[in-house]
């Protein structure tokens, strides 16, 4: 987690996924933001996993403890100011400040115990899916920076997206945050070109991209097909937290 | 001839409270339910985007915009869009905003506008109508014998989660001006016109209910018990999955 990550070697890799966790977070709480505050469209938990597997988030009770949206858009650690940049609408692009809330400082403490880690996603999936039979199946985004130091966590991943709603299966996505400066990698279709053996192992844990989400990312320019699995490497998912469907929304790149 | 407006339903999405309804409505008397009206009647229909903040403020600047100064050009529509877009901003800027509210003003509000204008009739005895529309919400032109016009959207398969839409946006705008869809018909005095937002013309699209089916829904109204019994249709449609849990409003035009 210590060591320098591969697209930016000033940044390590648990700097990158601390970014995106928090970016991800942040993009999530925006999209349930309405006038009158954030609206409990979805139940959200997080497991830490590196020296021990963890609850992540400050006051959660229990790791298997999911809490409303909005609680946890009105606790972040602190709120920092950082560039974007951004079209102008007249084919410039322009910096913007953007706030970016911080719930997690990056951790680089060792080990990571990947197959713990998806036992307890499991775990608090199933609870959550006996009570709420009906609803769009839980969807699980797990980040890493290295292969599982606590066995093949492929059977444990296969359990997971055995889980199911009666609108699905549950949805198992995986982002590899990795030392190997290769080019990232979005929603792939096959495991060729894939940089290693681990890259190939956390694509095949990957499910498939949901028919809603393979228009969706296409209709926004995403290169995707019907077999891209929710795999990315050395990138970030918040393409994903925007095709959560909620209701009406508008198209960013139509 | 004069025409009325008379607004049949204006629900929720299930599961949300009332005041999450965030489509609107207006005629040019201001007064929703509009029901002394002659010529020229404007009404106009908008569904403010769920995933835009502010965006049933947004809604309601459009509807009112319209009814009172109908733009039936695109550069008439620009010059409103962009006096709503101003008044819209200083109203959400009046007072400080949490930092996800600030970064989700900053994207902008979102809504359809379907705005209809019926013009008197011509000295050729014909009566003429014109629409404008940016998005999913419809209008349905209905004769005896079944549906006239479908507008702007006529397949079940057009309507999803990423209409076209109007927003506060100017750069977005920019991107959506090519969508925007004109149309302009006549009508007899045994037509009528329904207005709706897109659940329900989605549901209206695929299954080309009778005119029968509306005429039965008409001949109660007006009566307390309309609404009431259109919201049970509308429930049991919504909870057997064949109209899309969404904010529905669903308003006619016809001759009194």
């Amino acid at each position: 987690m210590a060591d320098p990550w591969g697209r930016d070697t000033q940044k390590r890799k648990c700097d990158a996924v601390a970014d995106a966790m928090n970016r991800m977070l942040a993009n999530l709480v925006i999209k349930c933001s309405k006038s009158e505050g954030v609206r409990d469209y979805f139940h959200v938990g997080i497991v830490g996993y590196g020296g021990n597997v963890a609850p992540a988030l400050a006051g959660a009770r229990a790791a298997t403890e999911l809490v409303p949206i909005s609680s946890i858009a009105n606790a972040p650690l602190r709120i920092e100011e950082r560039a974007q940049k951004i079209p102008d609408g007249a084919g410039g692009i322009v910096e913007q400040k953007v706030k970016f809330p911080i719930w997690f400082d990056p951790i680089a403490n060792g080990g990571t115990p990947m197959c713990e880690a998806l036992r307890l996603a499991h775990q608090t999936c199933e609870g959550w899916v006996s009570e709420h039979s009906s609803s769009f199946p839980p969807t699980v985004l797990n980040i890493t920076d290295g292969e599982a130091t606590d066995g093949d966590p492929f059977p444990q991943a296969d359990q997971l997206r055995s889980l199911a709603t009666s609108d699905g299966n549950a949805l198992l996505y995986n982002a590899h945050i990795s030392s190997n400066p290769a080019n990232p990698v979005e929603y792939p279709d096959n495991e060729e070109g894939l940089a290693d053996q681990f890259g190939r192992l956390l694509f095949r844990m990957s499910s498939t991209l949901p028919s809603h989400v393979v228009s969706a990312g296409r209709q926004e320019g995403l290169t995707v097909s019907d077999a891209s699995r929710g795999f990315v490497f050395n990138a970030d998912m918040v393409t994903l937290i925007r095709f959560l469907d909620i209701g009406t929304r508008a198209s960013q790149l139509r | 001839m004069r025409l009325q407006l008379e607004v049949l339903l204006k629900v929720q999405k299930q599961g949300n409270a009332p005041e999450d309804y965030e489509d609107a409505i207006a005629c040019r008397s201001g007064d929703p339910e509009c029901h002394d009206n002659g010529f020229p009647l404007v009404v106009a229909i908008a569904d403010g985007a769920t995933e835009s903040s502010f965006s049933k403020l947004w809604a309601e600047l459009l509807v009112t915009e319209f009814v009172h100064e109908p733009f039936m050009t695109p550069d008439d529509m620009k010059r409103s869009i962009a006096r709503c877009a101003r008044l819209w901003s200083r109203i959400v800027r009046k007072k400080p905003l949490p930092w996800y509210a600030e970064e989700k003003v900053k994207m902008g509000a979102f809504s359809t506008l379907l705005g209809v204008q019926f013009l008197p009739p011509n000295s050729d005895g014909l009566a003429r109508w014109q629409a404008i529309a940016l998005g999913d919400s419809c209008l349905f032109q209905i004769g005896p014998e079944g549906p006239v016009t479908q507008f702007p959207i006529t397949a079940y398969e057009d309507f999803g989660s990423t209409p076209p839409l109007v927003s506060t946006d100017a750069a977005y705008n920019s991107r959506s001006w090519n969508e925007l869809a004109y149309i302009e018909g006549v009508w007899t005095r045994d037509d009528f016109f329904l207005l709706m937002t897109d659940a329900l013309a989605q549901w209206a699209t695929k299954e080309h209910p009778a005119p029968s089916f509306w005429g039965e829904l008409l001949a109660t109204f007006p009566s307390n018990d309309v609404s009431s019994s259109l919201r049970d249709w509308i429930d049991r449609q919504r909870q057997s999955g064949i109209i899309r849990n969404d904010d529905i409003t669903l308003a006619i035009v016809r001759q009194r």
